[in-house]
């Protein structure tokens, strides 16, 4: 199965919370404590993505984190580059821009995820009023009980 | 103020009501929330044929029936329901005035 790294899920988690601050700062332990993750390794993402300037850091008591730019222009796989730093390993192996049919199956399959990645924006993820609250499969059908029952018994 | 449903999401609701043969007339959306995910409640959307119950407030926006039990209605006036049909999925966004904070998996919020 196909996952992403707890690291990005903590990053995503972490952005989605300064998200909703508007502009006020958050701490590594304040996310970590309210979300029930370990305050450590949220401290390194945070960090992480403060060096990529996508946080921006104030220090001092009630120093933490807030967001510095605009998350419509990071993509999940800058992200997962940056907290996982696994993107050049994974690109080494050809070059996307030159990339043909006539790559094996595993190959294309890694390049399709790659522009499915670079496509999906951390905006689209956290934003509230941007992200998918209840995506289309999640929509339920409750038909007349009744007349479900009595065809039944039929 | 009442629940709001963009023009796209309200189409969307259509095609899926004759997708699934629904009776056009009697097919109402249910608009809810129900305690669950890490900041308290979550948002949930059904097509249900069923009557106004008594803990029921009834609406139309674009053509759409909706329903919303009275405790839902707390956390839901004013909301905005739109439809995104994008790269990551498709699926209902939710615009909501009353949430003071959700959580990462984007499933649930607190008001």
């Amino acid at each position: 199965m196909l996952a992403l790294s707890k690291k990005t899920d903590y990053a995503l988690i972490s952005l989605a919370h300064l998200a909703e601050q508007a502009g006020r700062v958050a701490s590594a332990r304040e996310i970590g404590e309210g979300f029930g993750l370990p305050v450590a390794v949220v401290a390194n993402i945070l960090k992480c993505l403060q060096k990529k300037k996508i946080l921006q850091s104030t220090r001092g008591v009630n120093g933490g984190y807030k967001i510095a730019t605009d998350l419509a222009a990071v993509s999940l796989w800058d992200l997962i580059a940056i907290v996982d730093r696994t993107s050049e390993n994974c690109e080494c192996a050809y070059d996307l821009e030159t990339a043909s049919m006539q790559l094996g199956p595993v190959a294309a399959l890694h390049l399709k995820l790659t522009r499915f990645l670079r496509d999906v924006k951390i905006s689209d993820l956290v934003l509230p009023g941007q992200r998918i609250d209840v995506p289309l499969e999640r929509v339920k059908t409750v038909r007349k009980a009744v007349a479900t029952e009595l065809a039944m018994a039929h | 103020m009442p629940i709001l449903l963009s023009e796209t999401a309200a189409r969307e609701i259509k095609t899926i009501i004759t997708q699934q043969n629904l009776p056009e007339a009697e097919t109402k959306l249910r608009v809810g929330v129900k305690g669950g995910g890490c900041s308290g409640f979550s948002y949930m959307l059904d097509l249900t044929e069923e009557p106004k119950g008594e803990m029921d407030e009834e609406l139309e926006c674009n053509g759409v029936k909706i329903l919303v039990d009275m405790k839902s209605y707390l956390y839901l006036n004013g909301v905005e329901i739109d439809f995104k049909d994008e790269v990551m999925g498709r699926g209902f966004v939710f615009k909501n005035p009353n949430a003071t904070s959700s959580c990462g998996c984007g499933s649930s919020f607190s008001a």
